[in-house]
């Protein structure tokens, strides 16, 4: 450093030319603010930018708002008396709303000289980046909590949850209404979220309303803390309400919410940056909402759908055994293009309607044919007894121009008399049925027809057959005789297998019959793909002959 | 000739005086059928004088009920313009699915025009009634 006299002021030991290094009038003025204090704290000298500090004067104590640097002087002043150099080290401190950093260097008579240097907007930018930072980590980590759950109510949770800890002291979440209940989550800092429905009225709360609706929020500064309603406050919130934000959560096109931000009277309010925050996290958190409304919307509807569509439980109707199984392709699906049905004849001596079929294409689509296909046939039950009538008006139904999704399917027309039972069985371009004899024999049953859904014309040619005590007709879906896999992968299960495994199911009940079809094909597929695979087995049960009638059969066979 | 994306199933045609012949290959199924439909139609459109539409299958792998009703829109489409269409080297598997589903009819077949390999077949079959009497 060089004085504007030309001497060399570089610090030394030399106590004469410290002194000299402060002559102040031939510096002109300092850029920083000047104090010499000496060792009883008394401003000594003031000079510089005096306007950063009002309320010093020279030869007066210094401001009780400076007892930072009284001390700092004290204890430089020590040090030099025992090191000498090098110069203490700066301190830092506040002043009337400014943050200083101010350096020392010492006089010989035990004062020192403060250079104190204004760092008020430096730190402001440094704190403004940390938390801009933590917003972001809070962010990232928000986005990640929220997005991991797919479940409505975890969603509303973890976002009060979130805001309650990094936003305010109590965040509570409404969603919109469920008739004349509000669902309401609330959470306190560092506390487990807690949902209820509450009678209230929106209207209530301000700003709350319009939130719901997804118009923009009102500012904090407008919303009277006093004028909230009991309900909103959480328990465990402690103290009276100090600010409040009501911020819409904005969904896929409709509103998911609102998200109520509280804090304690004890801490300052809301300022714009943090609404705007809030904000921003509002729409992560309503996204998030949104989705998991959406999906749980979806499950419902699948769930429907599928509640009526699922094959029904099975038993023995009017003295004939009835046993079914259905596995779909996919899990996800539930409901496949595979189906069956009994449909009961009114009376004993009326023949039973058994209906097993499989729909072309998968999903949805596959599902919805299905069902439109089991309540037609359901609906001509009334003409269950001439087939080719019944499918030639279920063609006609399906037919339509714009695809040619087809189904195939086999009626069974199930009549007990004595101990026998009697079946005609039509199949429309379905795999034949099998019948499994007491003597192990197995039967095709040569019944042949097109399918139905995708022809003007179609045709239909019903066989009819008997099944003896223990005997039983199977109805299958290709789902088992198309089934790849085996020893080497990839080989057919095929129609020759499915009759040989058969021959050995001689007697069998209908019900283990059923489960060893089903046993044949996971056992073939293995961990492979696999169809949809629907089984019925229509079994004349084992009767004992009996001397006496047992009173409701009209046979004298048990039942 | 031009060679469609998917690697499970293409389509090729060949060309000639009022006839078209889609070479098929591979596993016609739920993914693959509409590419069928696709290009048959696309065909049929591009082609106004056509009378004949050969559909080869020699090389098919695997036909599914999606591959079925694929085929029966091909018959819908080409009956609609007069078109007839014939299915050619159909393996096993496709005769097999084409007589169960009773659509055989449908397609105009080599065999016809040859000595007939399984006419007959039918009226067998409908006979052996196994039903031991009541």
């Amino acid at each position: 450093m060089v004085s504007p006299e030309g001497k060399t002021t570089t610090p030394t030991k030399n106590t004469r030319v410290t002194k000299e290094r402060f002559a102040p009038a031939s510096w002109g003025r300092p850029p920083h603010a000047v104090i010499v204090v000496d060792p009883a704290g008394t401003a000594a000298r003031v000079d510089g930018e005096t306007s950063l500090l009002p309320g010093v004067e020279q030869g007066m104590p210094l401001p009780d708002g400076l007892a930072w640097l009284a001390r700092a002087t004290a204890e430089a002043a020590a040090d030099a008396v025992h090191r000498g150099d090098p110069e203490p080290p700066a301190v830092a401190g506040e002043f009337r709303g400014r943050r200083f950093e101010a350096h020392p260097t010492r006089c010989a008579d035990g004062s020192v000289v403060w250079w104190l240097v204004d760092h008020t907007a430096r730190y402001a930018a440094e704190e403004a980046l940390t938390a801009e930072r933590e917003r972001t980590t809070f962010l990232a980590e928000a986005s990640n909590v929220l997005l991991s759950s797919l479940n409505a109510e975890r969603c509303m949770a973890a976002t009060a949850r979130l805001a309650s800890g990094f936003l305010a002291d109590a965040a509570v979440v409404v969603a919109p209404a469920e008739g004349r209940q509000l669902p309401v989550t609330r959470a306190v800092r560092g506390g487990e979220a807690a949902q209820a429905l509450i009678a209230a009225d929106p209207s209530t709360v301000p700003g709350l309303a319009e939130a719901l609706k997804g118009f923009p929020p009102v500012p904090s500064r407008w919303i009277d803390p006093t004028s909230l309603p009991d309900w909103l406050v959480p328990d465990g919130f402690g103290t009276t309400v100090g600010s409040v934000v009501v911020t819409p959560l904005p969904g896929h096109g409709v509103p998911a919410g609102a998200l109520i931000l509280l804090r304690t009277d004890t801490r300052r309010g809301f300022s714009e940056n943090e609404e705007t925050f809030a904000r921003l996290f509002a729409a992560r958190s309503g996204a998030a909402l949104s989705a998991a409304r959406l999906y749980a919307e979806q499950h419902s509807i699948t769930r429907t759908l599928m509640r009526d569509l699922l094959p029904p439980r099975l038993h023995r109707v009017h003295g004939v055994e009835f046993a079914g199984s259905y596995r779909s392709s996919d899990a996800r699906d539930r409901v496949g293009g595979d189906f069956y049905d009994v449909h009961p004849g009114r009376t004993a001596s009326e023949p039973s309607l058994v209906v097993l079929g499989d729909v072309c294409g998968k999903g949805l689509d596959a599902a919805v044919l299905t069902g439109k296909i089991r309540n037609t046939l359901q609906a001509l039950m009334p003409m269950a007894g001439d087939h080719e009538r019944v499918l030639q008006l279920l063609n006609g139904a399906l037919l339509n121009s714009d695809n040619t999704r087809f189904a195939t399917l086999v009626l069974a027309s199930v009549r007990r008399a004595e101990n026998q039972v009697h079946l005609r069985l039509t199949s429309a371009g379905h795999p034949a049925p099998l019948v499994v004899r007491n003597d192990g024999r197995v039967e095709e049953i040569p019944t042949h027809g097109s399918l139905v859904g995708a022809l003007e014309q179609i045709t239909a040619h019903t066989v009819g057959t008997t099944l003896l005590p223990g005997e039983t007709c199977l109805l299958y879906t290709d789902g088992i005789t198309e089934a790849r896999g085996g020893p080497l992968g990839g080989e057919l299960f095929g129609d020759e297998r499915l009759k040989r495994a058969l021959a050995e199911c001689g007697g069998m009940p209908g019900e283990a019959l059923v489960e060893h079809v089903r046993m044949l094909a996971s056992q073939w597929l293995r961990d492979g793909g696999h169809d949809d695979l629907a089984v019925v087995a229509i079994t004349a049960p084992q009767t004992t002959h009996l001397s006496a009638v047992d009173g409701h059969t009209r046979g004298r066979y048990t039942s | 000739m031009t060679a469609l994306p998917s690697p499970f199933f293409t389509v090729t045609a060949e060309e000639g005086r009022g006839w078209v012949r889609l070479r098929l290959t591979g596993d016609l199924d739920y993914d693959t059928s509409h590419e069928l439909v696709a290009r048959a139609a696309e065909r049929l459109a591009d082609r106004p004088d056509l009378r004949d539409l050969y559909l080869d299958c020699a090389q098919l792998r695997l036909c599914d009920s999606m591959g079925v009703s694929a085929l029966l829109q091909v018959h819908r489409d080409t009956t609609a313009r007069s078109v007839c269409l014939h299915v050619e080297d159909a393996p096993p598997f496709l005769d097999r699915i084409m007589r169960i589903t009773g659509i055989q009819h449908l397609f105009a077949r080599q065999e016809e025009q040859r000595p007939a390999r399984g006419a007959g077949e039918e009226a067998a079959s409908a006979e052996q009634r196994p039903s031991p009497a009541p």
